[in-house]
């Protein structure tokens, strides 16, 4: 009962007038700059963050937390509709989005989007409200050992998102894998493939990657083909879900929505997994797999239901212990301490409005964001059948603008075009970007935390497999490995002795 | 992704000490209306992010003079460094920093050009206790315990830092050869995953500054405070011995600090200006109210030749202690 007690206390704080308009200012300013390609949320909230000097605290943190969930939603707009992923978490969004919107199903697949994503957000809102001190005790059985055999998992895992060769795939992984090596070696501290170049000693930002890649590349290679350029123009039908659709959702959302919970507990490493894990496991188990990859309504629900839970769970280390699980998590941290209340375990018994305030303000939020975004579907919609000559001018000034604001230096821009370049040749080669960016987020995890691994066992790999969650996501990536690899490298060979 | 690069780690740990401000400059030499830059050099919403926009009113306020707070982050603060380096040498721009970027950045990346003594140190501004922090289920409760408890582990003990030569890194290796213990450094990506590390038990110890949250995650469990790193205990925790009070290390004293800095190359009398202006801002309330919330300790601002001589004492020590330390693992 004193739970349900709490619940009310949150939402009798959440409901006041003042804190409704800054949830409602938040996930509105948070679908736009999600919808904006390259303006991510943690830039946004960076800059507005002395502007909540004035406001409660309450009220800051439930705009704040607003603007990063309604980011979520926002960016798998520009996905689905331009095959512009702004966040690693709408990556695999994209394949399957941008393929039904060419197909001029964009409105449907924007719905599955929005509807999977409230799921979701719902969900873990209750999941955090009843469980959060347990679940984030969950992480602190996780050592460098297990998230090194989870990043090999998600990775073996993963080699289903190639669409076409499996070379292509592999050497994409690769690729993306040598990319993430850029810049400073943890362990060492050395400098890798930086050219001397200070700039390039944090490593390749990944909106930077993406932006060049998928926005640019994009558009150069749309420019190439006239016939090509307006993509949007493929007759639009029904803006919103067929009754077909729904019933292919449902089961694509409820895995999404566990995976995403599951790994979202994880901080830092887990959200990461969540969309490219459960767009993978649809890709295995789902009825219409074969169409997955093609255009499949379950290709969005399950990535965008495990994205969007697993960035509502990233709230539980930031609550319960004030550890922050990603950059935005850290901002929230850094207002509260601006507003002299201290983060910590501290906050659920000494500021209880806060903290279920907070909680009840995301349930509130994901419903002003069904509302807000089930209407303006139409207008996004129209929104692509703007002349592409209108159309990709703005897309690369956009792009020029978040990157710019990731950290004020031109010399990302030039990153960004270099990438433009790199993600036209892909195009050209018939390269699926996607792998290498899951490669490229994480190889350089998997580097660390085997290195890590080994710095604490003393040089003993066999720790992997002595720990028994280590053990366990191993051997299920050795089983993924044999039953994903062997009929296709067989099938590659029946079909090379073929020609020959 | 979002998980927090070294950047962030460092800008968080780092800066709690790193506070910078532009400050006015002197209105006879730049004059009024001049805009004057304050650069952090760490991406916004961090600790010295933090700091330096709540000294940016004050200080516009003693300048009369517009003051910008300008975020450039890289290569650990080392491209804002860089990018102060290439302004013209009028004061119009001030850098908030720490000994993080300005001496250990050039001493542990080759790719950074700088020396720590193209830097004029303005002056100080916050200073930041340091703690030695235990496994929540450690056997040791104080320093001492600590080191005995090494000596008698038949391995090195594991300790984490934010980071590859971070001054945390330096300082735990510095204490370890002090006592005569070995040790194995485990670099994380910053501040969140080493706590993490630490809550789960996956290292031994760490040196950290203050932070608010300390002593509630301690009665979860969550860690285990050993002591003040200085010679007398802080009245943040004032039932938390000091390292003072130990057998081992009693003379063993360290602090992260910020301070506001310019090019050499500025004239004495910018400088001195800018000093003055500091001087006052950092006597305003509001302003050591909001800085010790925050965790930081405000420091007096002092004369010009106290600062500089402190900073070259900073850059000497700094200097020998990573002497020993091989970073090319």
């Amino acid at each position: 009962m004193d739970m349900l007690a709490n619940l009310w206390l949150g939402l009798s704080v959440a409901v006041t007038p003042t804190n409704l308009m800054w949830c409602l200012i938040g996930t509105f300013l948070g679908t736009a700059i999600g919808v904006l390609p390259g303006l991510g949320p943690s830039a946004t909230i960076a800059m507005l963050l002395p502007a909540t000097f004035g406001l409660e605290p309450v009220s800051a943190l439930i705009m704040m937390a607003g603007i990063f969930y309604g980011a979520q939603y926002g960016g798998s707009t520009t996905a689905i509709l331009i095959n512009l992923p702004g966040e690693a978490t709408s990556v695999v969004t994209a394949i399957d989005g941008y393929k039904m919107a060419r197909k001029g199903a964009a409105g449907r697949a924007l719905a599955a989007a929005a509807l999977s994503s409230f799921f979701a957000g719902t969900v873990c809102t209750f999941l955090i409200a009843f469980f959060a001190p347990l679940l984030s005790e969950v992480a602190f059985k996780f050592g460098p050992a297990e998230y090194f055999s989870l990043m090999v998992l998600g990775l073996v895992a993963s080699v289903v998102l190639a669409s076409g060769h499996i070379l292509h795939a592999l050497a994409m992984i690769a690729l993306g894998l040598l990319l993430g090596l850029v810049g400073t070696d943890v362990n060492s501290g050395l400098q890798r493939y930086s050219f001397g170049l200070p700039e390039l000693a944090d490593g390749l930002n990944f909106v930077i990657v993406a932006m060049g890649v998928f926005g640019i590349g994009e558009i150069i290679a749309n420019l190439e083909e006239e016939s090509k350029r307006d993509l949007g123009v493929a007759k639009v039908e029904g803006l919103m879900p067929t009754r077909e659709d729904w019933r292919r959702m449902v089961a694509p959302t409820l895995r999404g929505t566990a995976l995403g919970a599951a790994l979202g507990v994880l901080p830092g490493a887990g959200a990461a997994l969540a969309s490219f894990g459960a767009y993978a496991l649809e890709k295995r188990v789902s009825r219409n797999k074969a169409e997955i990859g093609e255009g499949a309504i379950e290709g969005i629900a399950a990535p965008e239901a495990a994205n969007n839970a697993g960035a509502q769970m990233s709230f539980i280390p930031m609550l319960t212990l004030g550890f922050p699980a990603n950059t935005v998590m850290a901002l929230m941290i850094g207002a509260m301490i601006m507003h002299g209340i201290q983060p910590g375990p501290g906050v659920m018994t000494e500021q209880p409005r806060l903290f279920w305030g907070l909680i009840a303000s995301m349930w509130i939020g994901n419903v002003m964001l069904l509302v807000l975004n089930l209407p303006l579907i139409g207008l996004w919609v129209r929104m692509i059948m703007v002349p592409y000559h209108y159309l990709f001018p703005m897309i690369i000034v956009f792009c020029a603008i978040g990157v710019f604001s990731l950290s004020n230096n031109s010399f990302d821009l030039q990153i960004m075009a270099a990438f433009g370049l790199l993600g036209y040749l892909f195009k050209k080669l018939d390269c699926e970007p996607a792998p290498m960016l899951l490669g490229f987020i994480l190889g350089p995890l998997m580097e660390e935390f085997l290195r890590r691994t080994l710095l604490l066992s003393e040089g003993d790999p066999s720790v992997l497999l002595t720990r028994p969650i280590s053990a366990v996501l191993l051997v299920m990536a050795a089983g993924i490995l044999f039953a994903v690899l062997m009929p296709a490298f067989n099938r590659t060979r029946s079909e090379a002795f073929r020609d020959a | 992704m979002t998980t927090l690069t070294r950047r962030d780690a460092l800008a968080a740990a780092a800066s709690f000490a790193a506070t910078g401000f532009g400050i006015g400059l002197a209105q006879a030499q730049v004059g009024t209306g001049k805009t004057l830059t304050l650069m952090v050099p760490y991406p916004a919403g961090g600790p010295s992010d933090i700091i330096a926009r709540n000294l940016q009113p004050a200080l516009q306020k003693v300048l009369g003079q517009t003051v910008v707070v300008e975020n450039l982050g890289g290569a650990s603060g080392g491209v804002a460094a860089q990018k102060l380096l290439q302004t013209a040498a009028d004061g119009r721009m001030i850098f908030q920093g720490s000994p993080n970027e300005l001496i250990l950045s050039p001493l542990v990346n080759p790719d950074i050009k700088f020396k720590p003594d193209q830097f004029r140190h303005v002056t100080q501004i916050t200073q930041n206790p340091l703690i030695l922090i235990a496994r929540p289920d450690h056997p040791a409760n104080n320093i001492d315990e600590l080191i005995a408890y090494g000596k008698t582990l038949g391995k090195p003990m594991a300790y984490g830092s934010v980071g590859v030569g971070s001054l945390y890194h330096i300082l735990s290796e510095e204490m370890a050869k002090q006592a005569g213990v070995k040790v194995t450094h485990v670099p994380y990506r910053g501040v969140a995953p080493m706590l993490q590390d630490i809550a789960s038990g996956q290292v031994e110890f760490t040196i950290f500054p203050y932070l608010t949250s300390y002593k509630a995650l301690q009665e979860q469990k969550k860690l285990k405070l050993l002591g003040w790193i200085s010679k007398a205990r802080n009245s943040f925790i004032p039932e938390l011995a000091s390292f003072g009070e130990s057998k081992v290390l009693p003379n063993f004293d360290h602090s992260i600090w910020a301070g506001m800095f310019v090019r050499k190359e500025t004239p004495e009398a910018i400088v001195q200006a800018i000093n003055t202006a500091m001087a006052q801002v950092m006597k305003m309330p509001e302003v050591r109210e909001a800085l010790t919330k925050i965790g930081s300790v405000v420091v007096d601002t002092t004369p010009l030749d106290v600062a500089q001589r402190y900073f070259e004492e900073q850059v000497k020590t700094l200097d020998a202690m990573t002497k020993d330390i091989d970073f090319k693992i």
